[in-house]
């Protein structure tokens, strides 16, 4: 029975590949050069009516980037990630069944054959062209954190490991709660801030926190601390590390601009490196972004290549309750993470920040990435030499929670 | 139900009893055919006065709280010759008259209210209304939700099996759009362990579905459309015991007996049923393995954690007939249920340990007096407080897959106990402390001019606690909410043809909350104030084109107010919308109803009915980040029709056929409040709502099967909904479209009945084919089913 099963089901996943190749044209889809674009575009409407649609598209930059008739329809919302020639479509809310698509020899993106069933990952990180890993956090009091090491090519979660997180937060009124995985130097580095209850209320917001795990063992080495900033990263972020061609990570703290739910830090909002081969901050650098800024704080950033990052950079100084999830009024910049120097994206208006790790292609010296404010949703065109932005194609959604290129 | 039936006294005045004796004497009796078989919805009337009775389903009728004298009473019913009977009552007396009336040979041309029963009474009010006999279903095994979902413009969606989550909709509107009542009360002042879906059918006399507007006597602010299940309670003295037995190891058992002393008016009523279900049909899934997570092929696997269990008691006492109240009870219903919960909103999530339980302990009074203080003025009173709480258990450190095996994670490498849940870790107990108070006064002013006026409050206090989350400030912070719905109606009746009812209805909200403010310098909490108030008004009217054609016409101006946790939050996991608004609708039912007999045989019915829906604001849950919070997006316009169409052929054979066409619009043209960038689904239709469905049903009855006095019905059932999207119609690729199926199911009973009805036995096969069923998407649904029902009936013992 379950070998009829499977065979029924491969006859399904067979018809309906065919069923794509017949009714796409792959002309209309896929470059010359083998390359596409791929855009997961969250619908508009409440989540009982809407979803996510995975899209294709030869160009960012001109029309309208719609699921109207078009995109694979998903079960429910989604994050999704790039890890080699698999795209992932993970588990945010709703179902827990993780589905893969490649592109097929036509260059249409089709379901790759075989699920996995994984936690919503609140920390993921690519590790190479096979391989990713992921965290799931609890915040109704469970002590362990569950990570995934998952084997996109061959749809599979090669390995699971339990994290305490009290253990690791070490003061046992609250917990960690993670926002990005790394492998770095044969180690897996997760930065985190700390939660004390489902509201994300937490004490402890003046000091930035990274927890060091072996590999592959996942034993809990030791928690990295420094003083100089606040907390790492934000909810869910999956952009506090970058790690550059020589090794070195850089990472950064909003410093409660939103970081670490509602409580305020008195640090300011800056850069930290742990240099290549050590596990703790380097003593001698800190790029305290306030005082390059003139008093703003950073957003997010994505390591772009060449000792650079693109960043995006509050607008605002005042950050009130009504602030906490929304990320609003951004500015894009590039930061030269060793130099510290800060270069204003221009020709792009202020945005919603966040979502660079996922929502960013950097391509040829040019950066794509998605643009939301109240005008709605716009793809833009930065280019990283000149720092000038071009307002591409018009993207019809809620949110982009995707965007990437694949060739097949 | 007593209580319902005055304030249809009051404001439809069709009937006004006056019950003023001191040393009352009674007369009772049966009525009827020259065959000896019973005439329900004979009419009983005393001839001189406006005292009068209806025959029950066995023919039985009485007329309590009569003064000693001489009386006539005149008996009629439609197609049958009228009959006069002069009866002398002394003080105390019981008299028994029974009659028999002679059938009429020329065809009937008009049907006379008196001659109705209360079921086609309440069809034939102005209102969109459709009213379900729940009698000749009391030897099914069916629960209420199931025999609402044959309406009509009804779907009940289940998640499962017994005792499952389940969202009712009618004409598009669902969940809590739809208020659901018993015997008048809102049913959801009543907790989970009494709802739609273990409530047994023997307990309802008729069940009201009113399409649109909500008349005033049931003082809710409903937006589209209300249920009223009214309960049995008309029977002075009966008992009624079932017992069903079921695949699945279901067990249902119900005991509903009332007693009223002939003198005293001495009145015990009491009502005890039971549901148990291990819910463990088969579904097809595949399973995940718990060391590499990848999900296998599909396999037919049993469910293994979903086990319902209620029971419920309500009792009553106090007394009937007397000077001073008709009616004056004083009660208390106490009822429990524990749920385990298999899966989450998607089949994929499975568990193995987390289940709910509830229970409600509800003291309750109601009171009801005719001609208070004036003849024609009637009074009634009702009144309620929950005490009951429900809690949460998700303890159990495991992941399960659906062979039932699971990862135990209790402890770690190192034996160290690790707290944790399935879904998400909780002993989260809470108590609404819900309290109810309704009022209303009916005046009939004569020459077919009445009025009426309603008011119901309610108070919610949500008092929450996890003792596993000390932390969870939210919890400690108050969440009040008081609602009052005050309604005004005027109604006027030319004769029997043309019937018109005004209406206003005030809706007040107050309520008060917490939230978190200055999170970023002097983070506390601080009180928040929600104040609403709105004006509601609508029009029913109904005229008699022919003696055999009503049209119907209706309108109405309706408001929701939101709920407490709707405009709180849970204080966890769904924050709070301070600025929530109202959802509204503009409702126009548009409606015919023929209904006549051919021949002495032959009788038919049709009904259709055009339904507008122009609805706004709609409170809807949308993700905000990590958390949900109600939020007003959504204009929704519903064009639709449903028809109904019944035939009878003497007592022998029946048929009906309904079916439903929805046609929902998004009416959103900017999905962000403020944005200038029109939605891609703006006019697009709504998805994961069933839009076409519709039911057979056949029943053949067989008299003298067997015995002189026995019955043998047989039935069967088809239920179709066409297959609906999931989400948005328009989006994505149309082969990559997610998909409620298209469904067709089949349902056989039989019923066997012995000495008119005492002792019954039935059986039942549903979902006959085994198809794979869904009401929510790839949620499946049990597959063929077999049940037996045992039934013993006794009225007047």
């Amino acid at each position: 029975m379950p070998a009829l099963a499977a065979a029924i089901a491969i006859a399904i996943a067979a018809s309906s590949c065919s069923k794509s190749d017949k009714n796409v044209n792959p002309d209309d889809l896929v470059n010359p050069d083998n390359s596409t674009f791929v855009i997961a575009v969250t619908a508009e409407g409440s989540s009982s009516e809407a979803t996510d649609y995975v899209l294709q598209s030869k160009d960012l930059m001109t029309g309208v980037i719609t699921p109207v008739g078009q995109g694979i329809e998903q079960k429910s919302y989604r994050m999704y990630e790039l890890v080699g020639k698999t795209l992932l479509s993970i588990t945010y809310q709703g179902t827990n069944v993780v589905p893969g698509y490649a592109l097929n020899d036509k260059g249409i993106l089709s379901k790759k054959n075989g699920e996995f069933s994984i936690l919503r990952l609140h920390a993921r990180g690519v590790v190479d062209q096979d391989r990713m890993f992921g965290m799931y956090c609890p915040r109704d009091g469970s002590a362990e954190a569950t990570f995934y090491e998952i084997n996109a090519t061959s749809m599979s979660v090669a390995r699971q490991a339990k994290i305490n997180v009290f253990q690791t937060a070490n003061n046992w009124k609250e917990w960690a709660y993670f926002n990005d995985v790394r492998m770095v130097g044969g180690k897996v580095f997760a930065p985190f801030f700390q939660i004390k209850n489902s509201g994300f209320d937490t004490q402890y917001t003046d000091s930035a926190y990274l927890a060091i795990f072996s590999y592959p063992d996942l034993k809990l080495e030791k928690v990295i601390r420094d003083e100089r900033t606040g907390t790492l990263g934000r909810y869910a972020s999956n952009d506090v590390l970058s790690i550059t061609e020589s090794g070195d990570v850089y990472t950064y703290s909003a410093a409660g601009a939103i970081a670490a739910g509602s409580a305020p830090s008195a640090k300011p909002s800056g850069i930290l490196r742990i240099k290549n081969g050590t596990t703790d901050f380097d003593k001698d650098y800190f790029f305290n972004i306030e005082t390059a800024t003139g008093g703003y704080k950073l957003c997010g950033m994505k390591y772009i290549g060449g000792g650079k990052a693109l960043a995006q950079i509050f607008s605002f100084k005042d950050h009130v309750a009504g602030d906490k999830w929304t990320n609003r009024d951004c500015r894009l910049a590039i930061i030269d993470l060793a130099a510290k120097t800060i270069t204003n994206v221009t020709d792009v208006p202020l945005h919603t920040g966040g979502g660079l790790q996922y929502g960013c292609v950097i391509d040829k010296g040019l950066a794509y990435l998605h643009v939301q404010n109240a005008d709605g949703i716009y793809i833009y065109k930065v280019d990283l030499a000149t720092a000038k932005g071009t307002k591409g194609a018009k993207v019809q959604g809620k949110a982009v929670m995707g965007l990437f290129k694949m060739t097949k | 139900m007593q209580y319902k039936q005055i304030l249809l006294t009051g404001l439809l005045c069709l009937f006004v009893f006056s019950l003023w004796a001191q040393q009352s004497a009674s007369v009772s009796g049966t009525v009827k055919d020259s065959e000896g078989a019973p005439v329900p919805g004979a009419s009983v009337r005393v001839s001189g006065s406006r005292l009068g009775a209806s025959a029950g389903e066995q023919g039985a009728w009485s007329l309590p709280g009569l003064k000693p004298g001489t009386y006539t009473l005149e008996f009629s019913a439609v197609g049958f010759s009228r009959t006069e009977k002069t009866v002398r009552l002394q003080p105390g007396e019981k008299a028994v008259v029974d009659v028999v009336l002679s059938r009429k040979a020329a065809q009937v041309k008009e049907v006379n209210v008196t001659g109705l029963t209360a079921n086609q009474q309440v069809n034939r009010q102005a209102y969109a209304v459709t009213s379900i006999d729940a009698k000749p279903l009391h030897n099914s095994s069916q629960d209420l939700n199931q025999v609402l979902g044959k309406t009509a413009g009804v779907r009940v969606r289940e998640d499962g099996g017994l005792g499952s989550g389940f969202n009712f909709s009618l004409n598009g509107f669902s969940g809590r759009q739809v208020k659901l009542f018993l015997d008048g009360i809102p049913m959801d002042n009543f907790g989970s362990s009494l709802t739609l879906n273990n409530i047994p059918i023997n307990l309802a006399d008729r069940i009201e579905v009113y399409k649109g507007v909500v008349p005033i006597w049931l003082g809710a602010d409903a937006l589209g459309g209300a249920v009223n299940v009214v309960t049995n309670s008309k029977t002075q003295r009966y008992l009624d015991v079932s017992w069903s037995y079921g695949s699945f190891n279901t067990h249902r058992s119900a005991v509903s007996a009332g007693y009223t002393g002939e003198k005293t008016g001495f009145t015990v009523l009491g009502n005890f049923f039971q549901n148990y279900s291990d819910n463990n049909y088969r579904v097809h899934t595949g399973v995940t393995d718990l060391n590499t997570l990848i999900i296998g092929p599909e396999q037919r696997l049993r469910r293994f954690h979903d086990r319902y269990r209620s029971e419920a008691a309500q009792v009553e006492i106090g007394v009937t007939g007397k000077r001073y109240a008709d009616k004056l009870l004083l009660g208390i219903i106490l009822s429990q249920n524990d749920r385990q919960i298999q899966t989450a909103a998607q089949m994929s999530k499975v568990f193995g340990g987390w289940d709910q339980r509830s229970n409600t302990i509800m003291p309750t009074l109601k009171y009801k007096k005719t001609d208070l203080f004036v003849k024609g003025l009637d009074f009634n009173l009702y009144g309620s407080y929950n005490f009951g709480s429900t809690r949460n258990v998700d303890t159990l450190n495991r992941v399960y897959n659906w062979a039932g095996d699971y990862k135990d994670n209790t402890f770690n490498e190192q034996g160290q106990y690790v707290p944790g849940g399935e879904n998400s870790r909780s002993l989260y107990k809470f108590s609404n402390n819900l309290a109810i108070a309704n009022a209303s006064l009916g005046y009939n002013i004569g020459a077919g001019h009445s009025a009426g006026v309603n008011y119901t409050f309610t108070n919610f206090d949500r008092e929450g606690r996890d003792p596993l989350k000390p932390n969870e400030e939210a919890y400690e912070t108050p969440q009040q909410l008081r609602k009052s719905v005050l309604g005004l109606g005027y109604k006027y009746d030319y004769k029997d043809r043309w019937s018109t009812s005004v209406f206003v209805k005030e809706y007040f909200v107050k309520g008060r909350s917490a939230q978190r403010v200055d999170i970023y310098t002097n983070p506390h909490w601080e009180p928040i104030y929600n104040d609403l108030s709105k004006t509601g008004y609508g029009v029913a009217s109904a005229y008699y084109l022919l003696p055999s054609l009503q049209l119907k016409l209706s309108y109405e101006k309706t408001y929701r107010l939101p709920e407490g946790d709707e405009m709180f939050g849970d204080g966890v996991n769904h924050v709070a919308n301070k600025n929530l608004r109202p959802e509204s609708s503009d409702n126009v039912n548009v409606g015919a109803v023929f209904a006549r007999k051919f021949g002495e045989r032959h009788r038919l019915m049709v009904e259709g009915n055009f339904v507008l829906r122009d609805a706004e604001d709609f409170i809807r849950v949308d993700l905000v980040d990590t958390r949900t919070q109600s939020v007003n997006v959504r204009g929704v316009r519903n064009t639709g029709v449903d028809a109904d169409i019944r035939y009878a052929y003497r007592e022998v054979f029946t048929a009906a056929v309904n079916a439903t066409y929805q046609h929902l619009i998004n009416t959103t043209r900017y999905e962000t409040p403020g944005s200038n960038v029109e939605s891609a689904i703006y006019k697009d239709q709504i998805p994961n709502i069933p839009y076409l469905f519709g039911n057979l049903d056949l029943g053949v009855k067989f008299k003298k099967a067997g015995f002189s006095h026995a019955r043998l019905g047989l039935n069967y059932h088809l239920n179709y909904v066409h297959a609906y999207y999931l989400k948005w119609p328009s989006l994505g690729y149309s082969w990559e479209k997610n998909e409620v199926p298209q469904q067709l199911s089949h349902d056989v009973s039989a019923t066997y009945t012995l000495k008119n009805g005492k002792y019954n036995l039935s059986f039942e096969c549903r979902n006959l084919t085994d198809e794979r069923l869904y009401d929510n998407f790839l949620m499946q649904k049990p597959g063929r089913a077999f049940y037996v029902k045992l039934r013993y009936f006794l009225s007047k013992y």
